[in-house]
């Protein structure tokens, strides 16, 4: 006897008053079905790893006639980015070993003092509304719920539910329900280019290299590198040759806000395709005017948060003056590309809150 | 009970869901049109409707939705009230029509996707998600109930196949003497 023989309005019925009844007891956290998640998960295992073998042509067929333009120019961006970051990098690593110096100094605890779980990203969300990712990692190797989620780049998101022992899903940071607190700090304005330019040429050259002979025009930028307050003032450096063709001007666009500020808000993620913004609660008229593009921002932490400070989010790329007492507003720009994960690394970070001592002393690996 | 099991939709539906959903967690989370990933699951579900009605429509996405809340790991029972509403719509409106050609079919499944695809956020919004309106929203709707339909050539017979359905066979009167 077929098992939907009842009326077609009872079956129906039965159906939806079924699945809210599912969907109460899973809402309220239930093991019977974690584990029933875990089991279809495994069951599914063979039959995605298949497909996924089966489909790859055509999957790669897909991306070669969306992606290519894409890709060429994107690769192009990327040479041009490497041969610029080859110098920020030393800088950089010399920065980082004076700041971890600091902070081993004062006893402080740095990102690096958190232990991390190393994941491989195993599935993406096919919902059009969700922006979750699927790890390899679970409870079984201490990963529960709200912890962040980061990798080289940045942050990514941080763990949602469901947790199974050896599954677990990333929310985003670009998903409309992910909120984390920031702040945000002064970065390298889009313009921080320290220029010299030849009198009577219009282009621009570095400053601290020859003149190029073909006119091509290289810019320098070491972000976070340059002394605060930096103001540099036109000079003009008169030379032996004739004029005209002898004089320098040092025309400097470089001017950092040195004052130390940092402000706080909320990073909110605004779904697929959109910018995260960043907005703030308290104190809002007295911020317009404070932000550029190029600031940068970072988690902030604090007693509740489950995202440890000072983990990179992204740049502000646009800031928006609302004409309300709401304060401004700012888009972000990622830093992590969330839309090529492969490996991603889970903070075991517990908030102030949820330790007994000094989260120093909670610190390892 | 074992042979009302067997011989019934239900073990049918799985095996196929089984491989759909495979395709759906690979191919089609990668085959974004305009950004777009097509919910060839729910597609099925309508299908399943389109073919059947509305009854076997509201089962089909039920089983499947259910499926889809297990490998996807969004709340159990979310996606089968949204599945089962896009089955039960497309059934719904191929109950109108008594042999729907292959076209017709194909628009109710179109249909019976976009309400299902509309219903998502609704769902989410009664267990307590907000999702802010996002007009790009609407774009997803359009390309999901575009994707069924062009899906449904292959996923009506298939639903057909899994649910038993069997097509109405038209015989001639008998000629009066």
């Amino acid at each position: 006897m077929p098992l939907y023989t009842p009326g077609r309005r009872r079956a129906i019925v039965l159906l939806l008053l079924t699945s809210v009844l599912l969907l109460t007891l899973d809402l309220r956290g239930n093991s019977i079905f974690d584990a029933a998640r875990g089991g279809f998960s495994r069951l599914m295992d063979p039959f995605e790893t298949a497909a996924d073998v089966v489909t790859k042509p055509a999957r790669n067929a897909w991306r070669g006639i969306t992606d290519y333009e894409q890709v060429e120019e994107e690769n192009q961006q990327l040479r041009d980015q490497l041969d610029a970051q080859r110098g920020d990098q030393v800088a950089a690593q010399a920065a980082i070993q004076d700041y971890q110096e600091l902070l081993a100094l004062n006893d402080l605890a740095s990102l690096g003092d958190y232990p991390t779980v190393v994941a491989m990203v195993v599935g993406e969300s096919p919902s059009n509304l969700d922006q979750i990712i699927e790890i390899n990692k679970g409870s079984n190797d201490n990963i529960v719920p709200g912890l962040a989620v980061t990798v080289g780049a940045g942050l990514v998101g941080k763990v949602t539910t469901p947790v199974l022992p050896d599954r677990a899903y990333v929310m985003l940071l670009t998903d409309d329900r992910y909120q984390v607190g920031v702040k945000v700090v002064p970065g390298t304005p889009p313009e921080t280019t320290t220029t010299v330019a030849p009198v009577g040429s219009d282009v621009p050259v570095a400053l601290g290299s020859a003149p190029p002979v073909d006119g091509s025009v290289p810019e320098v930028s070491v972000p976070g590198t340059e002394p605060p307050s930096t103001s540099i003032p036109e000079v003009t450096l008169p030379t032996d040759t004739p004029p005209g063709d002898t004089t320098t001007t040092v025309a400097p666009t470089t001017t950092i806000d040195g004052s130390n500020r940092r402000d706080t808000g909320r990073l909110r993620g605004q779904g697929g395709g959109h910018l995260p913004q960043v907005d703030f609660l308290a104190d809002a008229p007295a911020l317009g005017g404070r932000f550029n593009e190029g600031d940068i921002v970072l988690t902030s932490g604090g007693t509740d948060g489950l995202a440890p400070p000072d983990i990179p989010i992204g740049v502000v790329t646009n800031v928006i003056y609302r004409s309300s007492a709401d304060g401004p507003l700012l888009e972000v720009e990622q830093l992590a590309d969330l839309s090529r994960l492969h490996f991603v690394r889970v903070v075991l970070y517990k908030p102030e809150s949820e330790t007994p001592g000094p989260i120093g002393t909670q610190a390892g690996g | 009970m074992f042979a009302s099991l067997v011989q019934g939709p239900l073990l049918r539906l799985f095996l196929v869901g089984i491989i759909v959903l495979s395709l759906q967690l690979t191919l089609f989370a990668d085959l974004r049109p305009a950004g777009v990933a097509l919910q060839v699951m729910l597609a099925l579900a309508a299908a399943a409707g389109a073919a059947g009605g509305p009854q076997k429509g509201a089962l089909a996405g039920f089983v499947l939705g259910l499926m889809y809340d297990l490998a996807v790991g969004t709340p159990l029972g979310s996606s089968s009230i949204s599945m089962g509403l896009g089955g039960f719509v497309a059934g719904y409106v191929q109950s109108i029509t008594i042999d729907p050609q292959w076209w017709l079919a194909a628009l109710f499944t179109g249909l019976g996707a976009a309400v299902g695809e509309l219903a998502i956020p609704v769902v989410r919004a009664f267990i307590g998600e907000s999702h802010p309106f996002d007009p790009r929203f609407g774009l997803a709707i359009g390309v999901v109930a575009a994707g069924a339909m062009v899906l449904s050539p292959v996923l009506v017979p298939v639903g057909r196949w899994c649910m038993r359905i069997k097509r109405p066979e038209w015989k001639a009167p008998p000629v009066s003497e």
